[in-house]
């Protein structure tokens, strides 16, 4: 209320700023790269199905491009890994944690989805990765006062994402 | 002999966050100096006004080790020890953005 009663009043007084200055850019976390990650594991997970319809198994081309897929997912469920920690310590605060005391486990859990994306291909584990990350994204937004809304992604594979309703 | 302060940025988070205000006086350095563990506030010649916590006090030099909190901060560890003179003001009171 108190610091409410200030900003009112820093409209027409114009307060001074101290910068409690940073030298990287402080304050831009988006969950949206976690989101792209976990559907990429999936997308890649589809894409090694394919192959099978349009290669011989062990043939020349059918060995580079089931590499590549596995490359990709492997990186991608790193960037999943990558992403959510640093937003989960970078910007979530004690108070915010005291109020989502389902944060740490959720984060905990989504590491452990993003290990078993890179060991398997299991397409199950990789939706089960992108459900536990937009709950995730669902909670940042939800932080910051922002509503969101939940569609399909307009690519394939198509699968459900929470994204900011602005 | 006291102002009140809007911080903007994020290095003495999570103690202090972007949004905050701060309610800072002289008295306290008239009274008793600039101490280690100080928020204090002052001027720098290419960073303008910050705000820092004070992490050690040469009184001989009058120089003033000022830190942040974060990795990232801009402090002491970049520019140096800051001058006792430039510091204008230390916090007496927060009050936190709420949410």
């Amino acid at each position: 209320m108190i610091h409410t009663l200030l900003e009112r009043l820093d409209r027409v007084l114009h307060f001074p700023r101290a910068k409690a200055h940073c030298d990287i850019p402080c304050g831009i976390y988006d969950p949206h790269l976690a989101q792209l990650g976990a559907l990429t594991v999936i997308r890649m997970i589809d894409l090694m199905g394919e192959l099978k319809a349009t290669h011989a198994e062990g043939s020349p081309e059918y060995l580079h491009s089931f590499t590549r897929y596995v490359l990709v997912k492997e990186e991608h469920a790193e960037i999943v890994k990558r992403e959510i920690r640093v937003i989960y310590g970078d910007y979530f605060k004690k108070e915010m944690l005291e109020k989502y005391p389902e944060l740490p486990g959720l984060v905990q859990y989504i590491y452990s989805l993003g290990s078993k994306a890179r060991q398997t291909t299991s397409r199950e584990a990789a939706l089960d990765l992108l459900a536990h990350v937009n709950r995730f994204a669902e909670i940042f937004w939800e932080t910051k006062g922002v509503a969101v809304k939940r569609v399909k992604a307009p690519y394939k594979p198509g699968e459900e994402m929470v994204l900011p309703d602005l | 002999m006291l102002y009140v302060i809007k911080i903007t940025g994020s290095s003495l988070e999570p103690a202090f966050n972007d949004g905050d205000y701060v309610l800072a006086s002289r008295i306290p350095l008239w009274l008793r100096g600039i101490r280690a563990g100080d928020v204090v506030i002052f001027q720098h010649p290419a960073y303008g006004r910050l705000i820092k916590l004070v992490q050690q006090v040469d009184r001989a030099r009058g120089a003033v080790t000022v830190t942040g909190l974060r990795p990232g901060s801009v402090d002491s560890r970049q520019f140096g020890p800051i001058q006792a003179r430039d510091v204008s003001a230390a916090v007496i009171g927060h009050i936190r953005k709420s949410g």
